[in-house]
């Protein structure tokens, strides 16, 4: 039995309604799900006895305590004795190398007729500086398990028709031909992420379209999540769904699952 | 019997002013001969010290221009380390005024510099600015093609500036033989390869150096006849000298010429100011206290010191109002403080 948690933000949704559909497919394996909004994650911790969650003196409200044990059935998640750690929706910093680039064009990478250039190093070290800024919470670079990174996925192909202020670098994307810059920066997360011992779990490649954002059928939304309704927000040009929580999931599990044929003993984790 | 000397006040007394004062400099060291408002556009240039100098304009809330910007959230050490936030361009340090003067003059195509392209270890790089991109560039095109671009940023900074804040570095240099295109570093320190038949070492004298910034000055006033001058030298001492004396006496010559210019310029022009940072850090007040163990690097609370002098002349509040200087031990070259200087390069060559 491969015990795995996965912790995020609100883009935990999609796995989450996967894995009600797809636990049958993979018997050997248990997964729990755990977090809540940006603000909520960032008041939780994790204690000595490998509990991470909302623990007495959590900085948050009545309203997000309850919202927490109507999602998730308790305030906190056990870490002691899983195999691996997930955490999922992570912002990445690829926004901010969007904005980062918006002005310049990059030597190698993009020849837009952006104003400016920026050298292939400069923007190397740049991006390595976002990429570490990224990284999760410091607490974490002490948790001695495998600890895997799902970052928040790319937009869908539509937030090209957005006009909210934050899509504005992403309307952009396509008609640049960012693809070879947003490689550049995964490559340079990657390297990153493992330098501090994070395995990684982009979204699939069959999620994204050849300009390199999300296909629009992904982005369709359900109007429930578990037992909350969600309001339909036709311009959430953010979150997945299941179809598509369920490519990234299977993707994650066979990830693990592979790691697990190569390292037969899997490090045992105490948690933090 | 009268003396000239009776009526001064006590600041024209060594005992008074400098003997008796202690360590700190006192307000009325300097007294700017013209205010510069928050709201004027400045340029800054000038050797390393000048990042000293510009760091704290901008903490201070001057207007200092950037042309050459980089998003935020790019922190300052990573940008500075490809000689972003340093100065008004990516210009690098400019050490010598005939650099300067060269500078607008290229910005305007007016002249275009011998061997602008050094290479090293199969990279290339800007010989005028060969510490902005530390690795180098792919290919000579591409440092061109860079160089382009940041001759524009020039042209805006310098055209559209109001006051330039320039800090004299050294007089000594590195000359194209042919041509007299002069550049920062000497070949064969960052990049390129030293061949005295096509380089040759120059230590400028005081007319020269003085004719350099007169030509600099003329240049940006027939651009905008309201153009002020805040002219500093800079502290720091000589790293290594070509000039076959001891370094200490090439130092003292250099900072004497410097400072001759700045004295000349002062007298001459309404519109050029001196501020005194020099005398602040090498003052026998200070009994060196602002430098670093190597009697090179000023210290953090030296710049401080220099910093806030300069602005309480002004009339603004420092920043830091209220919080003591920076302990005597703090080192330039600290987080936030770090000082991009080419010439430190040379000390790879002490024997």
């Amino acid at each position: 039995m491969m015990r795995l948690v996965i912790l995020g933000n609100s883009h935990i949704a999609a796995p989450r309604l996967a894995w009600t559909e797809m636990a049958a497919r993979h018997p050997g394996v248990e997964v729990r799900f755990f977090g809540g909004l940006q603000t909520v994650l960032a008041a939780m911790t994790l204690d000595a006895q490998g509990q991470f969650g909302l623990h007495p003196g959590a900085q948050v409200s009545d309203h997000d305590r309850a919202k927490t044990l109507d999602l998730f059935g308790a305030l906190s998640v056990d870490l002691s004795g899983i195999d691996a750690l997930a955490f999922c929706g992570l912002d990445w910093g690829i926004d901010e190398i969007l904005a980062l680039t918006d002005a310049f064009d990059i030597d190698g990478l993009i020849e837009s007729g952006a104003p400016r250039h920026l050298s292939a190093r400069a923007f190397d070290a740049f991006a390595r500086d976002v990429a570490q800024r990224s990284l999760p919470d410091v607490v974490w670079q002490g948790w001695r398990g495998r600890k895997i990174l799902m970052p928040r996925p790319l937009p869908p192909t539509r937030v090209q028709d957005s006009d909210s202020d934050w899509a504005e670098a992403w309307r952009r994307v396509t008609p640049r031909g960012m693809g070879r810059v947003m490689q550049r920066y995964r490559d340079l997360f990657a390297e990153g992420a493992a330098a501090q011992g994070y395995g990684l779990c982009y979204q699939p490649a069959a999620t994204l379209t050849a300009q390199g954002l999300t296909e629009d059928r992904y982005n369709q939304l359900p109007p429930k999540f578990g037992n909350l309704k969600l309001p339909r927000r036709a311009d959430d040009r953010v979150h997945m769904n299941a179809g598509f929580g369920a490519l990234w999931l299977d993707s994650l599990i066979d990830q693990l699952a592979s790691a697990a044929t190569d390292e037969p003993t899997l490090t045992e984790i105490t948690g933090g | 019997m009268t003396s000239p000397y009776a009526d001064l006040p006590p600041r024209a007394f060594w005992r008074s002013a400098v003997a008796g004062r202690g360590g700190a400099a006192p307000v009325d060291l300097w007294q700017p001969k013209f205010a510069i408002s928050p709201q004027a556009r400045i340029v800054t240039a000038g050797s390393c010290f000048a990042q000293h100098v510009g760091r704290a304009l901008k903490q201070a809330g001057f207007a200092v221009m950037d042309t050459e910007p980089l998003p935020a959230e790019i922190p300052d050490a990573v940008a500075q380390r490809f000689g972003y936030r340093l100065y008004s361009a990516r210009y690098g340090n400019i050490y010598t005024a005939r650099q300067l003067w060269q500078l607008i003059r290229e910005a305007r195509g007016k002249m275009t510099p011998a061997l602008p392209v050094w290479q090293r270890d199969g990279r290339f790089f800007d010989a005028q600015r060969p510490g902005v991109e530390p690795d180098g560039l792919d290919s000579p095109d591409l440092v061109l093609a860079h160089r382009a671009e940041h001759l524009a940023a020039v042209r805006q900074a310098f055209g559209r500036a109001e006051v330039l804040v320039f800090t004299f570095g050294l007089t000594e240099a590195w000359l194209h033989r042919d041509t007299g295109t002069v550049y920062p570093t000497a070949p064969g320190t960052v990049a390129g390869d030293f061949d005295p038949e096509v380089f040759a070492f120059h230590n400028f004298d005081m007319a020269e150096v003085l004719a350099d910034f007169e030509r600099v000055r003329s240049l940006l006033r027939a651009r905008n006849p309201d153009m002020r001058f805040l002219v500093t030298v800079s502290p720091v001492p000589l790293t290594a000298t070509a000039s076959g004396q001891h370094v200490e006496v090439a130092t003292a010559y250099s900072k004497a010429v410097l400072r001759a210019v700045c004295g000349t310029l002062v007298a001459r022009h309404d519109d050029v100011d001196y501020f005194p940072s020099y005398e602040i850090i090498t003052s026998q007040a200070a009994r060196g206290q602002f430098y670093d163990a190597n009697l090179r690097n000023v210290t953090e609370r030296g710049v401080e010191t220099a910093m806030r002098l300069f602005l309480q002349a002004q009339g603004i509040t420092p920043p830091l109002a209220g919080a003591e200087p920076p302990a005597a031990g703090a080192r330039v070259g600290e987080p936030g403080a770090e000082v991009v200087c080419e010439d430190a390069l040379l000390e790879a060559f002490a024997r």
